[in-house]
């Protein structure tokens, strides 16, 4: 896996130092990974997927746009992450969003509920799904991109420190009340008891 | 206490959007949009006029002796001692995260300062300080937890990092850039920001047509509220005694389009106003 990493990384190296070179072809494979990651990113934290798109696009913009600024060509992947960060965090902040909808847009997915909860029929899993989406939308939004961070993108602590522009301690700290806060949601304990005790 | 499946709970709830893709659209709206604003290099001139090979071999050579003697007294390197080796601003931000306190540009960030909630996290930081502000735009630096430099704009969004302040380069003056350009204000303003040596004292932005826009009062920093409509040219950094230190060409668009002309109002008088240090 390491390995793997490596390599793509090396690849993405190649592809920022080309398209600063000015190889137009360098663009479209580092605009799509740029959009890929946010969108991912993103798609976790907004309340639609306009919002999410939109959020993208301004990142991946912004990205192949300041490429210039970025000494690493390695690390094009946490500048990525960075800039994301700041958009989503501005956005999520600011409360830009017109589009009122009631959950992340993680957890609207069907398949995905049935990963996270196998067992229970689909009226526990409907009612697990409303809980977790009322307790991870009450969560403080920098909470939510710790998590977003870690549970998307399996990034370790220190990459999510990095993304956060905060230290490591604060990330720990961050993902260990989102999850205290998840674990302690009244609703969410109530229906996944129940999915324990069904199962 | 976490268990194994309040774990596999929270990673299954964001296994969804682990696979998300862009469409094809949203990918060929990215790079005709990156295509149009795609960043040309800004070093129009030699940062260095030595002339023959020899001086800045000597100089290299000396700056190498000074930072091997202080690293022997285990002295932090001293912006005194990277000044040695020609006034740059990677050379005073690194005298700054090396422990030079009396140096460090801005002012302190106060306890009282207001700050976004999302920018509380400034706090943790090391030193964080305002080293310019305009308008509604203030510029802040602050050590991060690994020792890496930090700027951020204010209320935007806007920030860079770098794990070393060697990256900002051997120019007495940089511009910062990490995409501020989306954030014109209600003027059709973008604020242009960046870093200065301390024999900097004004800087000074220059246009197409009209005339320029000059701040004083620089201390490490400044903001310039810009006027893309006008065409900017370049960023000019000045002494006090009002000779050119470093000049920064602007071969990039401030914005992605020029907004509409706003209709005039009875507060339109108003001059442009840049920044300086606080």
């Amino acid at each position: 896996m390491d390995a793997e990493r490596r390599e793509s990384r090396e690849i993405v190296a190649d592809q920022v130092r080309r398209f600063r070179a000015g190889d137009g072809d360098a663009a479209d494979p580092l605009a799509r990974r740029a959009l890929r990651m946010s969108l991912r990113t993103a798609s976790a934290l907004m309340r639609s997927r306009e919002d999410a798109a939109d959020v993208a696009q301004e990142v991946a913009v912004d990205v192949l746009g300041s490429l210039g600024k970025l000494r690493d060509p390695e690390a094009f992947d946490a500048w990525v992450h960075r800039i994301t960060v700041r958009h989503a965090m501005r956005r999520l902040k600011k409360g830009r969003s017109t589009r009122k909808v009631e959950a992340p847009l993680a957890l609207l997915d069907e398949d995905g509920l049935r990963a996270a909860i196998p067992d229970g029929d689909i009226d526990s899993r409907l009612a697990a799904r409303q809980a977790l989406v009322g307790a991870v939308s009450r969560l403080p939004a920098k909470q939510r991109v710790a998590l977003a961070l870690r549970y998307v993108h399996d990034l370790p602590d220190a990459e999510i420190a990095a993304a956060l522009g905060c230290r490591v301690g604060t990330v720990h700290a961050l993902l260990s009340r989102g999850r205290r806060s998840l674990r302690e949601d009244r609703q969410l304990v109530e229906v996944t008891l129940d999915l324990k005790e069904e199962g | 206490m976490l268990s194994d499946r309040d774990e596999a709970l929270f990673r299954a709830a964001f296994a969804p959007v682990r696979d998300t893709e862009p469409d094809e659209d949203l990918i060929a709206l990215v790079i005709s949009q990156v295509g149009r604003r795609k960043e040309a290099p800004k070093k129009s001139f030699p940062r260095f006029a030595l002339g023959p090979r020899w001086p800045r071999l000597a100089l290299q050579a000396l700056t190498a002796l000074a930072i091997l003697a202080a690293a022997l007294y285990s002295v932090p390197p001293t912006r005194a001692a990277i000044e040695g080796a020609g006034e740059s601003v990677g050379g005073v931000f690194t005298g700054w995260l090396g422990g030079e306190h009396a140096e460090a540009p801005g002012k302190p960030l106060e306890a009282s300062e207001k700050l976004p909630e999302y920018m509380e996290y400034l706090r943790d930081g090391k030193e964080p300080r305002v080293i310019a502000e305009a308008g509604r735009y203030k510029l802040y630096s602050y050590i991060g937890s690994s020792g890496g430099l930090n700027f951020e704009l204010g209320g935007t969004g806007v920030g860079l990092g770098y794990e070393s302040a060697a990256e900002l380069g051997d120019a007495p003056l940089h511009l910062l850039d990490g995409g501020a350009r989306h954030h014109a204000d209600a003027q059709g303003h973008v604020p242009l920001f960046g870093i200065a040596v301390p024999s900097v004292s004004s800087v000074e932005l220059t246009y197409e047509s009209g005339p320029p826009l000059r701040v004083s009062g620089v201390e490490g920093g400044f903001v310039l509220l810009a006027e893309p409509s006008r065409g900017p040219i370049e960023v000019i950094a000045l002494s006090a005694d009002g000779k050119v230190v470093d000049r920064e060409s602007i071969d990039y668009p401030l914005v992605d389009e020029l907004p509409e002309p706003s209709p005039p109002t009875e507060s339109s008088g108003h001059e442009s106003s840049g920044s300086h240090g606080p």
